[in-house]
C-alpha cells in the first residue's frame, strides 16, 4: 500500500472503521514508514485534545415536561376565530395587521385635532358641549367627522 | 419495559405518556448533541426541545429503519446545523477575557489555557465538520450513523472529519509555539 492509500485511510484506521483487511495493510505499512506514523500521531494527537473539552452541564431540571406541556399545548384545539386567523397566508395577515394599525392612529389623530380644535371653558360649558357635540364643529368638510355630524343632525335636531 | 418503537407507535395516536417516556429516556444525548455542536445551554435547550417536538410530529411516519437513537440524532444535527450555519457557535463568548494568574498552579491554568485553545479551535471549524467530530467523538457514532444523521455519505463523513482533524492539529500546534 502506498503512503497516499494510506493516508486516505489513517482516519478511518483511527476510528477502527477499516475492514480487517485494509487495517492489517495498513498496518504493515506503518510498520515500514516514519511519515505516515507521524501522519497518525498528529491525527491522533488532535483527536485526543477533543477530551480536554468540559462535559456538558446536566440537562435541566423539568426539561422533559417542558416538551411535553409545548407538544400539548400544540394539540389543543384553538378558538375558531384563531384558526380563521392562521389560514390566512402570512402576507395578508400582515397587511390586515399593518391596515388595523394605521386606522387607529389616524383616528386618533382626528381625534386628537378635532379636540385642539375647540378648547373647553368652564366645566358646565364643557359639559354642555360635549352633551351638544360643539367640539365637532370646526370639523373640515368632507371629513368622517362632518359626515357623522350630517347623518346625525337630523335626528337630534341640531345637537338641541 | 417498552422500546422506542412501541413508545413512538403509542405518542403516534396521542400519548403523551409515551412520549413523555421517550422524552426522559433520550433527553441525555439530544441535550449533549445540542450543547457540543451549539455551545449555549440556551440555544441547545431551545434545539433540543424543537428536535422531539419534530419527533412527535413525524412519529406517525417512523419506520425503524435505523435505531431510535441515530434516528432523533439526525433531527438534533439538522437542526443545530441550520443554526449553526446561520451564526457562528459561542463557546468563545463564555470564555474568560484572559486567563487570570490567580485561578491556581501553573499547571492548572495551562490545563485551563489548553482547554480554551480547544475550544477556539472546534469554534472556529465549519458547521458540517465540527458536526462530523461531535458526533464521532462525543456521541459515539459510527460512520454509519454520522452519515445518516446528517444526511450525507460515509465518503463525506470521512472527508469531513479529516478536514476538521488537520485544522485542529494546525491551530494546536500553532497554540503550542506561542
Amino acid at each position: 500500500m502506498s503512503c497516499r492509500n494510506v493516508a486516505s485511510r489513517l482516519n478511518a484506521y483511527l476510528d477502527g472503521e477499516l475492514s480487517a483487511q485494509d487495517r492489517e495493510r495498513v498496518e504493515q505499512h506503518l510498520s515500514e514508514c516514519g511519515r505516515c506514523r507521524e501522519a497518525l500521531a498528529r491525527l491522533r494527537a488532535a483527536a485526543d485534545v477533543l477530551g480536554q473539552l468540559p462535559t456538558p452541564p446536566a440537562v435541566s431540571e423539568g426539561f422533559a415536561g417542558r416538551v411535553v406541556a409545548r407538544a400539548r399545548l400544540r394539540a389543543r384545539p384553538q378558538p375558531v376565530v384563531v384558526e380563521l386567523w392562521r389560514s390566512f397566508p402570512l402576507a395578508r395577515r400582515i397587511a390586515a395587521a399593518a391596515a388595523l394599525v394605521l386606522g387607529i392612529g389616524l383616528g386618533t389623530l382626528m381625534a386628537g385635532d378635532v379636540t385642539r380644535a375647540s378648547p373647553m371653558t368652564s366645566s358646565a360649558d364643557d359639559a354642555a358641549a360635549l352633551y351638544r357635540l360643539d367640539f365637532l364643529a370646526d370639523a373640515p368638510e368632507g371629513s368622517l367627522v362632518d359626515a357623522y355630524l350630517t347623518l346625525t343632525s337630523g335626528a337630534n335636531g341640531g345637537g338641541e | 419495559m417498552a422500546s422506542d418503537e412501541e413508545l413512538m407507535q403509542a405518542a403516534a395516536g396521542g400519548d403523551m405518556g409515551a412520549f413523555g417516556d421517550l422524552v426522559r429516556r433520550h433527553q441525555r444525548s439530544a441535550w449533549n448533541a445540542a450543547w457540543r455542536l451549539l455551545g449555549d445551554a440556551a440555544e441547545a435547550e431551545d434545539a433540543a426541545q424543537d428536535a422531539f417536538l419534530k419527533v412527535l410530529d413525524a412519529a406517525a411516519r417512523y419506520r425503524p429503519t435505523a435505531s431510535f437513537r441515530t434516528y432523533l440524532y439526525r433531527v438534533v444535527t439538522r437542526l443545530c446545523l441550520d443554526r449553526m450555519e446561520k451564526k457562528r457557535p459561542r463557546y468563545v463568548d463564555q470564555l474568560p477575557a484572559t486567563p487570570s494568574a490567580d485561578l491556581g498552579p501553573p499547571e492548572t491554568l495551562a490545563r485551563r489555557e489548553s482547554a480554551d485553545a480547544v475550544r477556539r479551535a472546534l469554534d472556529a471549524l465549519p458547521a458540517r465538520q465540527r458536526a462530523a467530530l461531535v458526533l464521532r467523538h462525543y456521541e459515539g457514532l459510527r460512520y454509519q450513523e454520522i452519515a445518516e444523521a446528517m444526511g450525507v455519505s460515509v465518503k463525506s463523513v470521512e472527508r469531513l472529519l479529516a478536514r476538521a482533524r488537520e485544522s485542529l492539529a494546525d491551530r494546536l500546534q500553532e497554540f503550542r509555539r506561542g
